[in-house]
């Protein structure tokens, strides 16, 4: 078959049917998912994928130049593979799957990598349009990988997708989880802001008894009496005690503070002796929104 | 199409539970199909783990014949097993029969998964310079870094290797669009002007797609109007006629069409930009300064210093 210059051989959507064997001429390829152009000259091939599942071709060809072209047909292919020994099917399903699995996998490790740079540039509200063009200025991703993961954090909570505007809901926690991704991809192992069961526990059973508490906060600082605070700890940390072992990871950490200096010898002093505690009510709150997103993410992602 | 020669046929063989159908230390290479019964693939060094179990209608090995990629597994049989060797003759004797288009369709699938695997481990980024323009321009103004410690956040973003992105750097230092200065051991880097560097990859992409950069191509009258437009203190609504008649009065050149042209360059704001009757419009400052800075700094844009 020959095509003229400017001619559209099939459009990205189209059901895929035929195999194309470029003899003469010159086609691009273009799809609405990616900014790249395949240029395809003399002997490529064009919509093998296409051609082998039964799935819609994946972008638009059109000629650049005076084309002349060998269109394979499904009919033409049985009727190769009937003259072929069974076992060279099973290759050629093979290869097939093995190129579609290499291709989700290359998409899925590009929408992984591609998180960090979106969460590096959504330190405010911005248009969709503006993070599609930082992204891609960035990374070199696609816009519909970018909307992949403006929906995931969407989902999240982390923003809200309103129209074409994202309203980030609380810089402080995105900049925690870009700061908890550098630091597991630099270290390898788990970031410092990530808490274990029991200090989250803990820091709910504060986060309550805060709730409570019928004092203002303090330039965003809280003080709230052991002696209440033990009691929702009861309910709130379903069956496990609160001790000063317990809280004392929160104390190393600095994210509470005791009323009175524990003693710096092995002794701990037990937790009613400590009249209250205090911390920095957002800073607790952003860190349990923190650990609830990370486990998540993953999930997410993958 | 292709002439139908000889097809060495493949070997069929009957193995015992524990036969070893193929250890990475063979130079023989073949295509290893499962019939009946089931394998398992291990790993030669210790604990010698199984990686995965084959079942009838599994195959192994064709990266290994088709692309030379090394198998690096011992196949061997946890079950009385049936198998379906292809050697390299056999494969090769079977891809001399087959018509060329089939042929070609055969190396192109091999060639295409080999390059998503190459591509999965590589950057995505295609001009380096301009990803590390974009990620310095959400950095704060004025604030000095650790050079070294830029380098590595931004090398992680993006995957572009340590040594293009110091290129990159000086590339940017040349332009003046950053300032580095050297505090004992440590090299600490500056952002002058973050929208500088957002203008900067506005003009590296306006190049990429070939067009020209939009505050470069101004006419003498456009800017004209634009530093009129920016010494105005006020920014008055006006219907678009009586801005039109408002230009054309003090730059008698200016028609209509030259309206379209500074609404095109967003130059005007519609007072409410979701009502589609709105004809009432002010002077967008963020565009006109953006215009004036591309205009003041072109030789750094340009990194024609």
């Amino acid at each position: 078959m020959t095509l003229e210059e400017g001619q559209i051989l099939f459009r990205e959507g189209d059901p895929g049917e035929n195999l194309y064997v470029v003899r003469d001429g010159e086609l691009q390829g273009k799809s609405t998912l990616g900014t790249a152009i395949n240029t395809y000259g003399p002997g490529a091939l064009i919509g093998e994928l296409a051609f082998l599942k039964h799935e819609p071709y994946t972008e638009t060809i059109t000629a650049t130049e005076d084309c002349e072209l060998i269109e394979i047909t499904p009919d033409a292919l049985d009727k190769s593979l009937e003259q072929e020994p069974a076992w060279f099917k099973s290759i050629i399903s093979f290869l097939t799957g093995r190129l579609q699995i290499a291709g989700e996998n290359k998409r899925k490790s590009d929408k992984i990598k591609a998180l960090p740079s979106l969460l590096y540039i959504l330190d405010s509200d911005h248009s969709i349009n503006e993070i599609f063009n930082s992204v891609h200025n960035l990374f070199n991703i696609s816009k519909d990988c970018i909307n992949e993961l403006l929906q995931i954090l969407d989902d999240l909570e982390i923003l809200k997708i309103q129209g074409t505007q994202v309203h980030v809901k609380n810089r402080n926690v995105v900049h925690l989880l870009y700061e908890s991704i550098l630091y597991r991809a630099r270290y390898k192992k788990t970031p410092p802001q990530i808490l274990s069961m029991t200090e989250q526990m803990v820091l709910n059973a504060v986060i309550k008894t805060v709730h409570q508490s019928n004092e203002l906060l303090k330039n965003g600082a809280f003080t709230i009496k052991t002696e209440s605070l033990t009691k929702v700890a009861k309910r709130a940390m379903f069956g496990a005690t609160l001790t000063t072992r317990t809280i004392l990871p929160l104390l190393e950490r600095q994210l509470l503070k005791a009323s009175i200096p524990l003693s710096k010898d092995d002794v701990l002093p037990e937790i009613d002796t400590i009249p209250s505690f205090s911390g920095d009510f957002d800073t607790i709150l952003d860190l349990m929104e923190l650990n609830r997103i990370y486990p998540l993410l993953d999930k997410k992602l993958v | 199409m292709a002439s139908r020669q000889q097809l060495i046929p493949p070997t069929h063989q009957s193995v015992k539970a524990g036969f070893v159908v193929y250890s990475p230390k063979s130079e023989d290479r073949s295509i290893v199909l499962l019939e009946e019964g089931e394998l398992i693939a291990r790993e030669t060094t210790p604990p010698y783990s199984i990686v995965f179990t084959m079942r009838p209608g599994d195959l192994v090995g064709v990266a290994a014949l088709l692309e030379r990629e090394p198998f690096k597994y011992e196949l061997s049989a946890s079950k009385d097993s049936h198998i379906t060797m292809v050697t390299e003759e056999c494969m090769e004797s079977e891809l001399k029969r087959l018509p060329l288009w089939l042929l070609a369709l055969i190396r192109n699938l091999s060639a295409k998964t080999h390059l998503l695997k190459r591509a999965a481990m590589e950057t995505r980024v295609q001009n380096t310079l301009k990803s590390l323009a974009e990620y310095l321009s959400h950095k704060p103004q004025d604030t000095e870094f650790n050079l070294a410690e830029l380098i590595r956040e931004f090398c992680f973003l993006t995957k572009i290797s340590t040594a293009t992105a110091q290129e990159d750097f000086k590339s940017l230092l040349r332009r003046h669009l950053i300032k580095l200065s050297q505090k004992g051991q440590r090299i600490f880097c500056k952002i002058i002007d973050p929208e500088l560097l957002h203008i900067f990859t506005d003009y590296i992409q306006a190049q990429e797609r070939d067009t020209a950069f939009a505050p470069y191509k101004l006419s003498i009258v456009q800017k004209k109007i634009l530093v009129f437009l920016s010494t105005l203190e006020e920014s008055p609504e006006k219907t678009g006629p009586d801005w039109i008649a408002y230009i054309h009065e003090k730059f008698p050149d200016a028609d209509v069409s030259q309206w379209i042209n500074l609404l095109k360059m967003e130059w005007f704001a519609k007072k409410d930009a979701s009502d589609p009757d709105c004809d009432l419009y002010s002077i967008n400052k963020i565009k006109i300064q953006y215009f004036l800075k591309a205009l003041r700094y072109e030789t750094n844009i340009r990194g024609v210093l």
